[in-house]
């Protein structure tokens, strides 16, 4: 099932992990685009319109969760998942508020990450912090 | 003293109202006269009387009373030289006697006794010692006291009293009711009257015919007596005054007469000044002030003022006796008659040498303790300042570290991790040994996550940043309630939404301060954390059930509360104070509230505005 994804982070390291990752595992799916930061991932959306946007939280200028909000609203049909470093239940939560679909840690990345993507494709959400435990 | 009537020592005696006072029995009155003819009457009556009786007789009189007094005897038939030749008349020249009683000016006992007590015993001796009275005649005393010697008329009347112990007369002395005209003769009369047995008053009281005029007349005397007793009160008054005045230690008190001459001196001005009396009056009292002081004119200029104004009041330096200075307050009073002229001036002058250095070392003392206090002030501030911006450099430091750890160490710990993950999944379960090392750098790797996780999170929280204390506090409390097993439980009002970022992060420190201090000191098994927007105020509550803050340790901590609460509380009251809230502490027996309050939009002054911007 082919799919196009946008990579949205602030850490050129992560964008390329997660470039190897799918590469490696589905290469049907197509990178179609990256971004640094909010702004610049809800221009690209704009753009690109991709299936499936992977964003990062933590990031300059503006948020993961606010810019998940943006382009829930845009009404693309893009799918987020967010993709971050904070353990939290708390996170799943604002997750789910800012319409993200999904919610994988970057430490969980290679167990999760084609999973959640998957399950997203195919309509449904991935928050894989729900069981996890609260950061200690 | 007194000359009211009802005196037991001096008795009024109406019964000689009408009558003459007679020599049957002894005594020793005085009769008052005004007219010189009434004297003459009762005295020829007196006389008379004892003359006639065959009784002695000594008349001791004025050579006018004395010659007018035979006439009237010889009148009334009486032959006075015969009874003069038998020696029972003995008439003498008051003006002649009276020197030859006296020594120096003075009555001289021993004389008296000479020369009156050998008259009585002559006259005695006359009527061949026979016990009747003499009938006695004195007027040396009214000579006495119309020469302006009360005390020698009062001395010779008590002569008169001790004769009588050893002679047996009737006495009566006479004084001319003119002679007692000034206040001076109140004392003296007084103390004549003490020396007789009985007062008799003049004729313009006995010669009052009705009972009703010698009543008003009696009136008047009282009247009289009682206005002569005030005016001896006050005299009484003023003397104690004068003796207190010159008694005074402390204060310089005299009188200058309207030119500046010292005209009295008190022990206090000798105290005070130096100079004695002897040696000051008269002198211009301007040898008190200095040489500049005189020069200038400052003694007359000071007087001119006084008259003027009615009081003068200066403090400075005054002059003593031997050259020293003292420091004096000088007040200078104008004296005035009635009529209003200048009669001199009233000095006072008290040493406030003393005083005034305590003073000025006071003054000193205070300007010092208000330099240190000021400093202190300074350097408090200073101090809180520096403390501001440690407090601010450590949050941004830690911001930064955190947010490194978290954006670059933790970054690659997670791709690392990724990529770990792959070998691992690509090596599979083939390669035995390196299958193992790789699952052990995997299990390193996420060691390294977490502990790098936690220390950033520690450092500066990034869900703050991103989602706000409503977020991150349930997020920490998460960590909190795992890391001490302490239960937190949160209540957030709704839509309390987002603050300026330095607030969140100071309620967010506040917090963390909070829960450490209730994990390490409370003994409490929970925590209740309350947010929420109180007129305009976000507050932020952390309530623990622990066993509380001591009374005395939060007494000791005086007004400066948080300091029971370690250093770090006392940054966050600093820090509350700059963003324009502060820190509350409310402790019971059982457990302890903080409550940490700022403004919800954020400070208000520009001040504040800038500090938050720097």
């Amino acid at each position: 099932m082919a799919a196009r994804i946008l990579i949205v982070d602030d850490h050129e390291i992560v964008r390329e992990g997660i470039r190897t990752l799918i590469d490696r595992s589905r290469s049907e799916w197509e990178i179609c685009g990256e971004a640094t930061n909010g702004e610049e991932a809800i221009e690209v959306t704009k753009t690109l319109k991709p299936d499936i946007i992977v964003l990062d939280i933590t990031m300059p200028r503006m948020s993961g969760l606010e810019a998940a909000r943006r382009i829930a609203k845009l009404g693309l049909g893009c799918r987020i998942l967010m993709f971050t470093m904070h353990d939290s239940d708390r996170l799943t939560i604002e997750a789910r508020q800012a319409q993200a679909q999904g919610l994988v840690l970057k430490s969980q990345a290679a167990r999760d990450l084609i999973r959640a993507i998957e399950r997203l494709l195919a309509g449904g959400t991935f928050f894989a912090s729900e069981a996890a435990p609260a950061f200690r | 003293m007194s000359i009211a009537i009802s005196d037991p020592y001096i008795q009024l005696i109406p019964s000689l109202a009408h009558t003459t006072p007679s020599h049957d029995h002894t005594g020793h009155v005085v009769q008052l006269y005004t007219d010189d003819g009434f004297l003459i009457d009762v005295l020829s009556r007196f006389v008379g009387g004892a003359l006639a009786a065959g009784d002695p007789a000594v008349v001791i009189a004025t050579t006018s009373h004395r010659t007018e007094l035979e006439r009237r005897l010889s009148v009334h038939g009486l032959d006075t030289a015969k009874a003069a030749m038998q020696g029972r008349y003995v008439n003498l020249d008051a003006t002649e006697t009276l020197p030859k009683i006296m020594v120096n000016g003075l009555v001289d006992e021993m004389r008296f006794n000479d020369i009156i007590g050998g008259v009585l015993t002559r006259a005695r001796i006359a009527i061949g010692h026979k016990e009747r009275p003499i009938a006695v005649f004195g007027e040396m005393v009214a000579l006495l006291w119309a020469e302006g010697k009360p005390l020698e008329a009062i001395r010779v009347e008590q002569l008169w009293n001790d004769l009588a112990k050893s002679h047996s007369f009737s006495l009566l002395c006479a004084y001319p009711i003119t002679g007692f005209n000034s206040e001076g003769h109140i004392e003296p009369f007084l103390k004549m009257c003490d020396q007789h047995s009985g007062v008799v008053p003049s004729e313009s009281y006995l010669g009052l015919g009705s009972e009703p005029e010698r009543l008003r007349s009696i009136a008047q005397l009282q009247q009289r007596a009682q206005v002569l007793e005030k005016r001896l009160a006050l005299r009484q008054i003023e003397e104690r005054f004068r003796l207190l005045v010159e008694a005074v230690q402390d204060y310089a008190i005299f009188m200058l007469d309207p030119d500046g001459r010292v005209s009295s001196w008190n022990a206090g001005a000798e105290r005070i000044k130096g100079y004695k009396i002897q040696e000051i009056l008269g002198k211009h009292f301007s040898c008190f002030y200095r040489e500049e002081d005189v020069r200038n004119g400052k003694p007359d200029w000071e007087l001119v003022i006084a008259a003027k104004e009615g009081r003068f009041e200066d403090e400075g330096w005054r002059v003593r006796k031997d050259g020293s200075r003292f420091w004096a307050n000088v007040i200078i009073t104008a004296l005035r008659d009635e009529a209003g002229k200048l009669l001199g001036f009233a000095k006072v002058t008290r040493d406030f040498t003393e005083r005034m250095e305590t003073q000025k070392a006071l003054q000193k003392e205070v300007a010092e303790r208000r330099d240190a206090q000021r400093q202190l002030h300074n350097s408090e501030k200073s101090l809180r300042q520096l403390s501001l911006h440690l407090l601010r450099t450590q949050d941004e430091e830690r911001r930064r570290i955190g947010r490194d750890l978290h954006d670059s160490l933790g970054q690659y710990l997670a791709v690392l991790k990724m990529k770990l993950d792959s070998v691992a999944s690509l090596i599979g379960q083939k390669e035995g040994e390196a299958a193992q090392d790789v699952d052990e750098c995997i299990r390193l790797t996420e060691d390294s996550i977490k502990e790098v996780r936690t220390v950033s999170y520690l450092m500066y929280p990034p869900m703050l940043e991103e989602m706000g204390l409503e977020s991150a506090i349930p997020w920490y409390l998460d960590g909190f309630s795992a890391r001490s097993g302490i239960k937190a439980a949160f209540d957030v009002q709704t839509d309390f939404g987002r603050l300026p970022r330095d607030s969140e992060l100071a309620l967010f420190r506040v917090l963390q301060e909070s829960l450490t201090n209730v994990h390490r000191h409370s003994g409490s098994q929970t925590a209740h954390i309350r947010l929420s927007i109180r007129e305009g105020m976000a507050v932020l509550e952390i309530e623990d059930a622990g066993k509380g803050i001591s009374p005395q340790l939060l007494e000791q901590s005086g007004q400066d509360w948080t300091g029971a609460l370690g250093v770090g509380m006392r940054g966050m009251s600093e820090r509350m104070r700059q963003l324009g809230g502060r820190l509350e502490l409310i402790s019971k027996e059982r457990g302890t509230t903080v409550c940490a309050i700022v403004p919800a939009g954020g400070p208000s002054s520009s001040a504040s505005a800038q500090e938050r911007e720097s």
